[in-house]
C-alpha cells in the first residue's frame, strides 16, 4: 500500500467550527465550548482508501478565522494539496465569504482542490437550509470537488467530505 | 435569567441551543426562577388566546388590579407587622422565616407549609402577589386565573374529606414532577405548533389546581385552624370574585368596598393568629413532640428532595456550632468516611481535590521536610535519587574518562581553548560531559511544512514528525510574515532542547537536540543540507508528500552524518589544529635546539683541536690539561709542575684561538707535583742510557751508572772529560723528582791484571785455563765498549832478538786472533811486540816471567 503525506488546509471566518470539523474528524468528538484558533493549530490524520490500496497522511493546519477583510496568512496556505473552505449556516456573512477564501486559495497553490463546507446544519431547520444552499453556489470552479452540508456536532458529512478530498488527491498523484 | 445561561457562556446563540437542549435532559434538576418564568410565559401565550373574547375584561381587569396591588401592598405591611409579633413569640420562629422564603421561593415549599400554623389566607394572598408581580399585560388574565383557581381550590379543599386529602397527598410528588416536566415541553413545543397551546393551556390549569390543593393539604394542620382559616378567606375572596365586568360602573366603589372588609378583617387575622399562636402553641407541640421523629421521617420518606432542602440551610450551622461546641465528637464522626468522601469526589470532580489542596501543597511538604527531613528524603529518593544518581554517574564517568585523557592531544587542546576563551578547563569538561545528543532530525519541506525524510535515534520518545513539522513551518513562516521578512529562524530554545534550523531553497532541516551543541555541529547540519541540496535539490523541489520512496531513504541516509556520536566527529575534526599546535612545539623545541646543539658541536670541535694540540706537546701530553669554551673564551683547565709548561701550553693553543676568534684564557695552575720515585728512576735510567749511548757515538770517554735516593741522584763511572760535568748536572736536575746530584766518578782509565804466559819458544799458550784469563778481558771490553785495547808481548832474553821478536809477534797475533774470534772489532785492538820484559819485571828475574802478554786499554782521546 503506498502511502501518501499531504497538507490541507480548513479556511473560513472566525467561529464558522474549522476547529470543530478537525476534532470531530481526527478524534471523533465534539464540544460545544468555542475557543479561538490562534494562528495554526496542526493535526495529523491518516486516511485509508481501500478501493485504491492507498493511504494518505492529512496534516491538517487548522489556520485562524479571519474575515474578508482580514486576509489569512499566504505562507501558511502554501504548500497545500488541499483545502476545506467552511462556512457557517447560521451566519449568511460566512457563506458569503467562502468565494473569497476559495480564491485567495488557490491563487497561493493553483494546482490543489477545494472542498466547501456549509457547517452547523444542526442548527438550521431544513427550509431555511435548502434555500441557502439554493442561493449559494460554489460550484463554479473546476478545483471545487464538492460543497457538503456538514454539522461537526452531530458528524454529519464530515468524514465523507474528508475522504472524498482524500480520493482525489490519492488519484490526483 | 436563568440558572442555566449563567452556566452556560457568553454567546446567545449556543445559549439557546444547550438551554433546549437541556431542558429535556434536566426534567429533575431543580430550577425553580426557570419555572416560574416559563409559567410566566405560557401565561402570556394563553392570555392572547383569551384576548379576543375578553378584551373588556381585561380593561376591568387591569383596573381591578391596580386596586388589587394597593391592597395586596396593605396586607404586606400587616403581614410585616404579623411577622414581627410571630418573631416575638419564640416557638414559631421557622414559620414566619418559611414565609419569607415561599415569598420569594416560586415554588411551594411543602416542607415548610407542613407544619405552618399560618392562616392559608395569607399564603394565598402571597401566591398573589407573586403573580401579580410579573409584567402587567400578562398579569391581569393571570390574576383572573388565579382567582379562579381559587374558587376552585377553595371548594375542593371544603369538600375534601379525609381520603380525598390523602390521595391528594400521595400523588402529590408525582403531579409536581410531571408539571414540572409538562411545563418544558410546553416551551418545546410552543415554538412549533399553535395547537399544542391549547392543550398546555389546560394542562397547565390542570397543574395549577394541583399546586394549589397541595398547599392546601397540608395534614399537619390542627381542625380549628384549617376551619377558621377556609372561612376567613372565603368571605375575602367571595367579596374579590364578586367582582366581574358587568361591575364595572361601580368598581372603584366595590373595590373600596373591598379594601374595606379586608381592612376589617385584619385586626381580626390578626387576633385570631395570634390567639392561634398563644392558644394552640402548647398544644402543638404536646401533639407533635411524641410524633416529631416519625413526622421528619414520614416527610423523608415521601419526598427527600424537599426534606434535604430544608434541613440543607441548618446543616452548615448546626455543624459550625457542634463542632464549636464538640469538636472531637464532630471529629470522630466524621473521620471513619473522610477518605471515602475524598475518594468520591475526586471520582466526581478530578479537579476539586486538587485545585483546593494545590495551593497548601507547598507549605506542607515544607512544614513536613522540616520536620522530618530524613522521612522526605526516603519518600522521595526512589525517584529523584535514580535519576539523579544515574545521571550523575554518567556525568563523572565522563569527567573520569576526560581527565585520564587530560594528557592526551584532547587536553592540551582543551587547556589552550581554555586560555583562549578564558574559561576554566572544568567548565569545558562539564561541558564536553554534558555533551549534546541529537534527538531527531527532520529534513521539511519549505512551503508544506511535510516532513521528507526524518531520523529520530532515540526509538523510545519518539517525536510525533508531521505535527512538530507542521507546527515548526508555521512558526517559521509566522516569524518571517510578522518579525523581520527576508531573515530565517535559526534556533529555538525550550529549556534543555534546542531545535536548530538550517534552511535552504526548497527545504529545511530541523534538529532536534538535548544538551548544548556547538559550532562545530552547526557546521556539519549546514554541509549535511548543502550535500542534499546538492544530490536531490530537484526532487525535494518537486516533492508531493510520496512516502518510503527512494529519496526517503537516500535522504534519511544522509541525515544519519548528523546521527554520529558527537565525540567522535570531535575527534575526526581536531587534528588539523592539533597537527598545527605540534608543528609549532616542535618548531620552538627543535630550532633552539639546533642552534644550541651546533653550537656545542663547533664548540666540542674547537676543544677537540685544542686538546689535541696540547697532547701533541711531548712535555704537555703527560699533564690532563682541559680546553673549555665559555661564551667568548677559551680557557685552559689544569695544572702542570711548571710556569714554563704553562706557558707552551699557551703557546701551543694561542693559534687555535685566534683562528676561532676566542680569546684565551690560560687558568692552568703551576704546582710542585709530588713525583713517583720509580717514574724518576726510569728517567733517570733512561738519562744515563742515552747518555751512555751519546758517549759512544760521539767518542765521549765516559760510562756512567746512577742511582737515586731520597731526590739525590748519585753518578757513578768512568768519566774522563771533567768540563762536561755541569752540563751532566742541568741535564739530571731537569728530571722532574731530582733535587741533588751527586758525581763519584773516576776520571782513570781502568787497568787490567790477566797476564797470560806461554812456554819457552812457543808460539801458543801451554794449556786452555792460560786462555781462559782472556774472559777477563773480553768483560772489561765489553763493559766499556767505547774503549780500546793494546795486547803488548814480552820476550826472555833467552836466544836471539830477532828470533825472540818475532817469537814474541806471533803470540801476540794469536791472541788477537782469539779475541777477534770472539767478537771484538778489530779496530778496538791494537797488537805490540817488544823483546823488553815487563815494566814491573827486571833482567835477573825468572824466565818464565818475562815470556807473557799484558793488555793495557786506552781512550779515544789517548794514542
Amino acid at each position: 500500500m503506498s502511502s501518501l503525506l499531504q497538507k490541507i488546509c480548513l479556511i473560513g471566518n472566525f467561529n464558522v467550527g474549522k476547529t470543530s470539523l478537525i476534532r470531530r474528524f481526527v478524534e471523533n468528538k465534539f464540544s460545544d465550548t468555542y475557543l479561538t484558533t490562534i494562528g495554526v493549530k496542526i493535526s495529523r490524520k491518516p486516511v485509508t482508501i481501500k478501493e485504491l490500496d492507498k493511504e494518505v497522511t492529512f496534516v491538517i493546519w487548522d489556520i485562524e478565522g479571519k474575515t474578508k477583510e482580514q486576509a489569512i496568512s499566504t505562507t501558511y496556505l502554501e504548500g497545500a494539496a488541499g483545502a476545506i473552505i467552511v462556512g457557517d449556516l447560521t451566519r449568511v456573512e460566512t457563506l458569503k465569504d467562502i468565494n473569497q477564501h476559495i480564491q485567495s486559495f488557490l491563487k497561493v497553490n493553483p494546482q490543489s482542490y477545494v472542498v466547501v463546507a456549509l457547517n452547523k446544519s444542526d442548527l438550521i431547520v431544513q427550509n431555511k437550509l435548502n434555500k441557502l444552499t439554493e442561493s449559494f453556489n460554489f460550484q463554479n470552479h473546476e478545483q471545487v470537488l464538492a460543497d457538503y452540508v456538514t454539522s461537526a456536532k452531530t458528524g454529519e458529512f464530515v468524514d465523507i467530505m474528508f475522504h472524498q478530498l482524500a480520493i482525489k488527491l490519492v488519484s490526483k498523484g | 435569567m436563568n440558572s442555566q445561561s449563567n452556566l452556560e457562556g457568553e454567546n446567545p446563540k449556543q445559549e439557546t441551543r444547550s438551554s433546549s437542549e437541556t431542558n429535556v435532559n434536566k426534567i429533575n434538576q431543580d430550577s425553580n426562577s426557570q419555572n416560574i418564568d416559563d409559567s410566566n410565559n405560557l401565561q402570556q401565550e394563553t392570555c392572547e388566546q383569551n384576548e379576543d373574547s375578553e378584551s373588556e375584561n381585561s380593561k376591568n381587569n387591569q383596573e381591578i388590579l391596580a386596586n388589587l396591588y394597593g391592597l395586596i401592598d396593605e396586607l404586606d405591611i400587616v403581614e410585616m407587622n404579623q411577622q414581627k409579633a410571630f418573631e416575638s413569640s419564640p416557638a414559631i420562629p421557622t414559620s414566619t422565616k418559611q414565609l419569607n422564603s415561599t415569598q420569594s421561593a416560586a415554588d411551594q415549599n411543602f416542607s415548610s407549609t407542613d407544619l405552618e400554623p399560618q392562616s392559608p389566607l395569607l399564603k394565598k394572598l402571597e401566591l398573589k402577589k407573586i403573580k401579580l408581580s410579573s409584567p402587567d399585560s400578562n398579569s391581569s388574565s393571570l390574576v383572573n386565573l388565579t382567582i379562579d383557581n381559587h374558587g376552585i381550590t377553595q371548594s375542593s379543599s371544603t369538600d375534601s374529606d379525609e381520603d380525598r386529602i390523602l390521595a391528594n397527598k400521595q400523588s402529590t410528588s408525582p403531579i409536581t414532577l410531571k408539571s414540572e416536566k409538562t411545563n418544558s415541553e410546553t416551551l418545546k413545543s410552543k415554538n412549533s405548533t399553535p395547537k399544542s397551546l391549547e392543550y398546555s393551556d389546560d394542562l397547565y390549569n390542570h397543574n395549577y389546581i394541583d399546586s394549589i390543593i397541595k398547599q392546601d393539604v397540608n395534614p399537619q394542620l390542627d381542625d380549628s385552624i384549617s376551619l377558621l382559616n377556609i372561612e376567613q378567606p372565603n368571605q375575602a375572596l367571595e367579596s374579590i370574585h364578586q367582582v366581574s365586568p358587568h361591575w364595572l360602573v361601580q368598581k372603584e366603589r366595590q373595590i373600596n368596598d373591598l379594601a374595606n372588609s379586608i381592612n376589617t378583617l385584619l385586626p381580626l387575622v390578626v387576633e385570631l393568629s395570634q390567639t392561634q399562636t398563644n392558644g394552640s402553641h402548647e398544644h402543638i407541640l404536646k401533639n407533635l413532640v411524641p410524633i416529631i421523629d416519625q413526622v421528619i421521617q414520614q416527610r423523608s420518606i415521601e419526598d427527600q428532595q424537599k426534606m434535604a432542602e430544608a434541613i440543607a440551610s441548618l446543616l452548615p450551622k448546626a455543624i459550625q456550632k457542634e463542632i464549636q461546641q464538640e469538636p472531637k465528637s464532630i471529629g470522630q464522626a466524621i473521620a471513619p468516611e473522610l477518605a471515602l468522601s475524598i475518594t468520591e469526589q475526586i471520582r466526581l470532580d478530578e479537579d476539586a481535590i486538587p485545585e483546593a489542596l494545590g495551593s497548601e501543597m507547598g507549605k506542607a511538604i515544607k512544614n513536613q521536610i522540616e520536620k522530618e527531613p530524613e522521612a522526605m528524603v526516603d519518600a522521595l529518593y526512589p525517584v529523584i535519587g535514580s535519576t539523579i544518581a544515574k545521571y550523575m554517574a554518567e556525568v563523572v564517568e565522563s569527567i573520569n574518562e576526560r581527565v585520564d585523557n587530560a594528557l592526551s592531544p584532547k587536553g592540551i587542546q582543551r587547556k589552550i581553548q581554555a586560555k583562549i576563551q578564558g574559561v576554566s578547563e572544568a567548565e569545558l569538561i562539564l561541558q564536553e560531559s554534558l555533551a549534546y545528543r541529537v534527538q531527531a532530525v527532520f529534513l521539511i519541506q519549505n512551503k508544506s511544512g511535510l516532513v521528507i525524510a526524518e531520523l529520530q535515534p532515540q526509538q523510545e520518545s519518539r517525536l510525533e514528525s508531521d505535527l512538530l513539522a507542521g507546527m515548526l513551518t508555521a512558526i517559521r513562516s509566522f516569524a518571517n510574515d510578522c518579525i523581520v521578512s527576508n531573515s530565517e529562524l535559526d534556533e529555538i530554545d525550550y529549556g534543555n532542547f534546542q531545535i536548530m534550523f538550517e534552511t535552504s531553497g526548497y527545504c529545511y532541516l530541523a534538529v532536534v537536540v538535548n544538551g548544548e551543541s556547538d559550532r562545530r555541529f552547526r557546521d556539519r547540519i549546514r554541509k549535511v543540507l548543502t550535500n542534499i541540496n546538492h544530490k536531490y535539490g530537484n526532487e525535494i523541489k518537486q516533492y508531493q508528500g510520496e512516502q518510503e520512496t527512494n529519496l526517503n531513504v537516500s535522504l534519511k541516509k544522509i541525515l544519519e552524518e548528523l546521527q554520529t556520536d558527537n565525540s567522535q566527529a570531535k575527534s575526526s575534526k581536531s587534528p588539523k589544529t592539533l597537527y598545527w599546535l605540534i608543528g609549532i612545539l616542535l618548531l620552538t623545541i627543535l630550532v633552539p635546539w639546533g642552534i644550541l646543539s651546533y653550537q656545542h658541536s663547533v664548540r666540542t670541535n674547537i676543544e677537540n683541536n685544542v686538546a689535541i694540540q696540547l697532547d701533541a706537546n711531548p712535555e704537555l701530553s703527560v699533564y690532563r690539561l682541559t680546553p673549555k669554551i665559555k661564551k667568548k673564551q677559551l680557557l685552559l683547565q689544569g695544572r702542570v709542575p711548571t710556569k714554563y709548561l704553562a706557558n707552551l701550553a699557551t703557546q701551543v693553543t694561542t693559534p687555535i684561538a685566534q683562528e676561532a676568534q676566542l680569546e684565551l684564557d690560560n687558568q692552568i695552575v703551576t704546582v710542585n707535583i709530588p713525583h713517583d720515585p720509580n717514574l724518576t728512576e726510569q728517567e733517570i735510567k733512561r738519562t744515563v742510557e742515552i747518555l751512555n749511548q751519546h758517549s759512544l757515538n760521539q767518542n765521549f770517554e765516559s760510562i756512567l751508572d746512577a742511582s737515586y735516593t731520597d731526590q739525590t741522584v748519585t753518578i757513578k763511572g768512568l768519566f774522563i772529560d771533567t768540563t762536561r760535568q755541569k752540563k751532566l748536572i742541568k741535564t739530571f736536575r731537569a728530571i722532574p723528582g731530582v733535587e741533588n746530584v751527586i758525581f763519584v766518578i773516576n776520571n782513570q782509565l781502568p787497568k787490567i791484571d790477566t797476564r797470560i804466559y806461554f812456554p819457552a819458544g812457543a808460539n801458543d799458550v801451554s794449556s786452555p785455563q792460560e786462555l781462559a784469563k782472556l774472559d777477563d778481558v773480553l768483560i772489561v771490553l765489553n763493559k766499556y765498549p767505547w774503549l780500546k785495547l793494546k795486547i803488548i808481548s814480552h820476550s826472555d832474553n833467552v836466544g836471539s832478538k830477532n828470533a825472540n821478536l818475532k817469537l814474541g809477534k806471533n803470540r801476540a797475533d794469536n791472541i788477537y786472533q782469539n779475541l777477534i774470534n770472539r767478537g771484538i772489532k778489530p779496530d778496538r785492538l791494537k797488537v805490540i811486540a817488544t823483546i823488553q820484559p815487563p815494566p814491573d819485571i827486571i833482567e835477573s828475574q825468572s824466565a818464565t816471567l818475562k815470556r807473557c802478554i799484558r793488555f793495557e786499554l786506552f781512550g779515544i782521546n789517548s794514542n
